[in-house]
C-alpha cells in the first residue's frame, strides 16, 4: 500500500477518534492514548511507500494501537517504581474527583471493574468491543490463537457480569 | 457456559454450539436470565468513554510537527537498479558536490539546516516529502548551545543537540514553533499573535514571557521566568505564572506540583551573536559575598555526600543535580522517600520558600543555587 500525504491526512482524521477511544479505554490516560495513536501513524508515515497490510485496514490499525498500548503499559510499569508517590497521589485525587463529578454510579463501577482486569485481558476485550473485530481478526493481529482470544474475552465479560450484578438483575 | 454464551452473543459459535446454547436457554428461566446479564454487561461495557476526544486535525498537526522533527524518518523507496557506467559517474559527481557542500556549511559556522527568510544560512536539500506544517525553517544546535533570534524578534537559546522548526509567517497570525530537546525562550510581546511551542505531546501557549523547557528524568519540565504561559497536554491544561515551574510526566497528564529544578541560561542576547556558543555564565561567588560562599559550598558538599550515603533509595551514582526544598528532595530526577526527605530538610534547616539547588549549570529556584564548578571548582577557587 502506498499513498500520498493527502491520503495520509484523510486516513488519520477518519480513524483518530475511534482509535483514540480504544486506546483510552485501555490506558485510561488522555495523553498516553493520543501518543499511542500518533505513534501508529508515525510508523505508517515512515513506511508508507512499502506498507503491507495483509488483513483489513481496521484490523491492522486496531492491532497496531493494541501493541502501542501494551508497550506503554509495560513502560509505565517499569517507571512506576521510580515515579514520585506524591505526584501519583495528587494525580489520582484529581482524576477521581473528575470521574465522580462526570459519571453516574453504574459508569463508576463499570470503570472500576474494567480497570481491575489484567492489562492484556482488558486490551483484548476492548479490541472486540470498540474495534468490533472478529475473534479470528484479533487472533491474527495479536499473533494469538483464536482460543486464547475467546478465553480472554469470556474472562473479561464474566468479571463484568459478576461485578455489575446489582445493575444487571 | 459463560464462554459459550459470549461466543454465541458475538455470532462466533459453530452450528453445533449454537444448538447447544439454544437448547440450554429453553431449558430454564434462570439460564435465560444469565444470558441477559451477559448481553447487558456487553452492551454497557462501551459506556466508559474518554471525557473528551481531542480534535483530530490538531492532533494531526502535532503529529506532523513530530515527524518534521525527525521522530519518524521519511520513507525510503527500495528500488534496485543496475549500476551502469553513467550512473557510477553521476554518483561520484553527487558525492563530490556533497563533500564540497558540507565543507562550505561547516566553514560558514552556520547551524541552519535550511535557508532563512532573510537569506542567512545555506539552502538545504529536501529529504523525503516536506510537510506543510510547522514551517520550513529548522535550526539545530550542535555540541554547544545555540542562540537565535526568530523572525518575530523572539530569542531562543537551544541547548546542545536541541532543534526547533518554525515558519516564515511568524510576524502575523499564530507564531508556532516545534521543539525537540531543551531550550529557553524569551518571547517578543505581541498580544494579537500567541506564541505556541509544541514539545513532546505538550503545547505551551505563551502570553508574552520568558520561559524554559527542559527534559529531566520522568518528564518535561517547564519553568516561567517572566509573564505567563498556558501549558496543555491532551485535554489537561493550566496557566503558569512567573516563578512557577511544573513537571509534565512523559505519560500521564499535567501534574500540578512543582518539584524539578529547571536549568536557566546565564545570559541571553537579543541579537548579534546568533549561531555562536553562549558564553559561560557568572559564577555564584560573583554575586554574593565570599564569606557565605565558603559556608554554602561546604553545605552543598555535605548534602551531596549524605545523598551518596543513602543506600536505601539512591543507587550510588554520581549526583548530577539535586534540589532540596521545603517540600521535596529530588536527585537526578528521582524523588527521595518522604522519611529521607524529612531527615534532609531537618538536618539542613530548609525553610519555606527556599532550598538548595545543584547542577551542571545555573539552576532556577529560590535559595542556594550552585553549579558543579561552584561546589567542586578548581583549587584556586578555594
Amino acid at each position: 500500500m502506498a499513498f500520498s500525504e493527502q491520503a495520509f491526512d484523510t486516513l488519520f482524521t477518519d480513524w483518530f477518534g475511534k482509535l483514540y477511544t480504544y486506546a483510552f479505554s485501555v490506558l485510561q490516560d488522555a495523553s498516553a492514548a493520543e501518543e499511542a495513536v500518533q505513534s501508529v501513524f508515525g510508523k505508517i508515515w515512515e513506511k508508507r511507500v512499502q506498507l503491507d497490510v495483509h488483513t483489513t485496514l481496521k484490523a491492522y490499525l486496531y492491532g497496531s494501537v493494541y501493541h502501542e498500548c501494551m508497550n506503554a503499559l509495560r513502560h509505565e510499569q517499569r517507571k512506576r517504581a521510580h515515579r514520585r508517590h506524591a505526584l501519583y497521589s495528587a494525580q489520582r485525587v484529581i482524576s477521581d474527583a473528575h470521574i465522580k463529578s462526570e459519571m453516574g454510579e453504574l459508569e463508576m463501577r463499570l470503570k472500576q471493574a474494567i480497570e481491575e482486569l489484567p492489562d492484556r485481558c482488558r486490551a483484548i476485550f476492548q479490541l472486540s468491543r470498540f474495534g468490533e473485530l472478529k475473534y479470528r481478526e484479533i487472533a491474527e493481529q495479536l499473533d494469538l490463537s483464536v482460543k486464547t482470544v475467546e478465553v480472554q474475552i469470556a474472562k473479561a465479560l464474566k468479571h463484568l457480569r459478576l461485578k455489575l450484578a446489582d445493575f444487571l438483575a | 457456559m459463560d464462554e459459550l454464551l459470549i461466543k454465541y452473543l458475538h455470532g462466533e459459535t459453530t452450528a453445533g454450539e449454537t444448538g447447544r446454547v439454544e437448547a440450554w436457554l429453553l431449558a430454564d428461566e434462570a439460564n435465560r436470565k444469565q444470558y441477559e446479564q451477559v448481553k447487558t454487561a456487553w452492551e454497557i461495557s462501551c459506556r466508559v468513554l474518554p471525557p473528551a476526544i481531542p480534535d483530530a486535525r490538531q492532533s494531526l498537526v502535532r503529529l506532523k510537527a513530530r515527524i518534521r522533527l525527525g521522530e519518524w524518518s521519511a520513507p525510503r523507496p527500495t528500488i534496485r537498479r543496475r549500476l551502469t557506467a553513467w550512473r557510477v559517474a553521476a554518483l561520484i559527481a553527487v558525492i563530490a558536490c556533497a563533500g564540497i557542500g558540507s565543507w562550505l556549511a561547516f566553514s560558514g559556522h552556520s547551524n541552519n539546516t535550511q535557508s532563512r527568510p532573510d537569506g542567512r544560512g545555506k539552502p538545504a536539500s529536501h529529504r523525503g516529502q516536506p510537510l506543510p506544517v510547522m514551517g520550513q525553517y529548522k535550526n539545530q544546535a550542535g555540541n554547544v548551545a545555540y542562540n537565535d533570534t526568530l523572525p518575530d524578534r523572539s530569542v531562543v537559546l537551544l541547548r546542545p543537540h536541541a532543534s526547533i522548526v518554525y515558519d516564515s509567517g511568524m510576524q502575523s497570525g499564530e507564531r508556532t514553533v516545534g521543539l525537540r530537546g531543551d531550550a529557553f525562550f524569551s518571547v517578543a510581546h505581541n498580544a494579537g499573535s500567541p506564541f505556541v511551542v509544541h514539545v513532546d505531546a505538550i503545547i505551551v501557549r505563551v502570553l508574552g514571557t520568558s520561559f524554559d523547557i527542559s527534559h529531566v528524568d520522568g518528564g518535561t519540565a517547564i519553568a516561567v521566568k517572566t509573564g505567563t504561559v498556558q501549558v496543555k497536554k491532551g485535554t489537561d491544561s493550566l496557566v503558569l505564572n512567573a516563578g512557577k515551574s511544573i513537571l509534565v510526566p512523559y505519560t500521564g497528564g499535567i501534574v500540578r506540583t512543582v518539584h524539578a529544578p529547571v536549568w536557566q541560561p546565564d545570559t541571553l542576547s537579543t541579537g548579534g551573536n546568533e549561531g555562536r556558543p553562549i558564553p559561560k555564565g557568572r559564577k555564584y561567588r560573583d554575586s554574593i559575598n565570599q564569606v557565605n560562599f565558603g559556608r554554602d559550598r561546604e553545605t552543598m558538599r555535605s548534602i551531596i555526600k549524605d545523598i551518596m550515603l543513602e543506600r536505601t533509595w539512591y543507587d550510588g551514582r554520581e549526583v548530577t543535580w539535586f534540589s532540596l526544598t521545603d517540600s521535596v528532595l529530588v536527585v537526578n530526577g528521582r524523588t527521595a522517600p518522604q522519611e529521607t526527605f524529612e531527615g534532609f530538610k531537618k538536618r539542613y534547616g530548609v525553610r519555606a520558600g527556599m532550598g538548595y539547588f545543584y547542577g551542571p549549570v545555573k539552576v532556577y529556584g529560590r535559595g542556594i543555587i550552585m553549579s558543579r564548578d561552584d561546589v567542586f571548582g578548581k583549587p584556586d577557587d578555594e
